[in-house]
């Protein structure tokens, strides 16, 4: 679905209606795009000293605090996104301002390929789609890629099922209603040097990623 | 000769009282404007429309204004959009850290939508506080509907787990090799 919705983002780019710096203040839409959270829910097993298993939790807070930590920057409050604009996730701040490419720079990083997809294109632009994928490969070390073992924290895990759906309701005075919500099971290892330098534990839970807002100059 | 003269006078008489009687019972013929529709009736909403209350002691009528949406929803009702706008004041509140924030989000574990109630309690985890456990564990108790208890459980077993955060913070400088990496053992067991 995300190249549907950078279509419209070049339709409406072409048209000369695009306008950037009109960011709706609303949650879900950042300079006219899209913004999905994602929520990341884990549970990291290993074993303690005493020979018995423990488990962590680890949500997007923490993969945030790992960031901050492994960056030497304060980024509390911020919160990841999927972010429209450019197919990037992000570190946003409380006012939704962009503060970190985290694709970039190689901190999170997905690979969805739709194996199987259904839209239903309605009247005046709007749609109805639902796909199930696989995302080839999901990324997260706090301090990129190329520090994997020195990160903080890094999850990985490859061929994830997911489900995505969304919709968009007809354009009307160039506005337009937009949703769109992915969910993946993650069943991967990660490292969390806090516990157990660079062995891999055992990782399992979801990721999802949600959003929706009213997008103009279409 | 006199009487030629009075009783035509009193004919007369008599012919405008019955005339005047017959017109005091009879209505009145409507106005001819209100025969003919107005060539833009279309322009006046029927919904601004006031209309005469058929109880005297109802409430006046609220005058009922056409709002135009911002956008054709088609289909999608204004209570649809403000879910989603709900869903996504959660989003922004759940990267907080504050009691407001908490508050805020718990409230609409018991929102009348179930749709929001789920967001309420994905964001309680992602708020990822310890402080939200006794409240989920209660709302758990005096839920009826089986698969919400269950969930506001798992959620409140989760949040009993140790966080990433909060095992880090208690060796921050592990990471640097300084201290033994399971020396603290700080998650309890399972």
């Amino acid at each position: 679905m995300k190249t549907t919705f950078r279509a419209v983002s070049a339709c409406a780019l072409a048209a000369g209606l695009f306008t950037v710096g009109l960011s709706s203040a609303k949650a879900g839409v950042i300079d006219n795009e899209l913004a999905d959270a994602v929520n990341v829910k884990l549970t990291m097993t290993y074993t303690g000293n005493n020979g018995k298993i423990k488990k962590m939790r680890v949500t997007s807070k923490d993969l945030v605090n790992a960031i901050a930590n492994d960056w030497q920057e304060n980024y509390s409050g911020d919160r990841i996104i999927y972010y429209y604009g450019n197919d990037d996730f992000w570190l946003v701040d409380k006012h939704n301002n962009l503060i970190l490419d985290l694709t970039e720079t190689e901190v999170l990083y997905t690979d969805y390929s739709d194996t199987s997809y259904w839209e239903k294109d309605g009247k005046n632009g709007s749609y109805t789609f639902r796909n199930v994928g696989i995302d080839w490969e999901f990324e997260f070390t706090s301090y990129g890629n190329e520090n994997w073992d020195s990160s903080t924290l890094a999850l990985y895990d490859y061929n994830l099922p997911y489900f995505e759906s969304g919709f968009g309701t007809p354009i009307f005075n160039g506005r337009q209603f937009q949703s769109d919500s992915t969910k993946e099971s993650f069943a991967g290892y990660g490292h969390n040097y806090d516990v157990s330098k660079d062995d891999y534990l055992p990782c399992v839970g979801t990721v999802t990623e949600i959003g929706s807002g009213i997008l103009i100059g279409l | 000769m006199r009487i030629k003269i009075i009783f035509p006078i009193l004919l007369i008489a008599l012919a405008v009282i019955a005339l005047a009687l017959r017109s005091k019972h009879s209505a009145p013929a409507p106005a001819p404007v209100a025969a003919v529709a107005p060539a833009n009736s279309s322009a006046v909403p029927p919904a601004m429309v006031m209309t005469k209350p058929i109880f005297s002691n109802a409430p006046p009528a609220k005058p009922i204004l056409t709002v135009r949406p911002h956008i054709d929803t088609n289909g999608m009702s204004a209570h649809d959009i403000s879910i989603h706008e709900e869903i996504q004041k959660l989003s922004q509140l759940q990267a907080n850290d504050d009691a407001e924030s908490l508050h805020e989000i718990l409230s609409d574990l018991t929102n009348s939508d179930k749709t929001i109630r789920a967001a309420a309690l994905e964001s309680t985890i992602q708020f990822a506080s310890r402080d939200a456990v006794p409240y989920l564990r209660n709302l758990a108790s005096s839920t009826s509907d089986p698969q919400e208890r269950t969930n506001l459980i798992e959620a409140a077993d989760y949040l009993e787990l140790p966080s990433w955060t909060e095992i880090h913070q208690q060796d921050p400088n592990a990471r640097l090799g300084k201290a033994s990496p399971l020396a603290n053992d700080p998650a309890p067991e399972q």
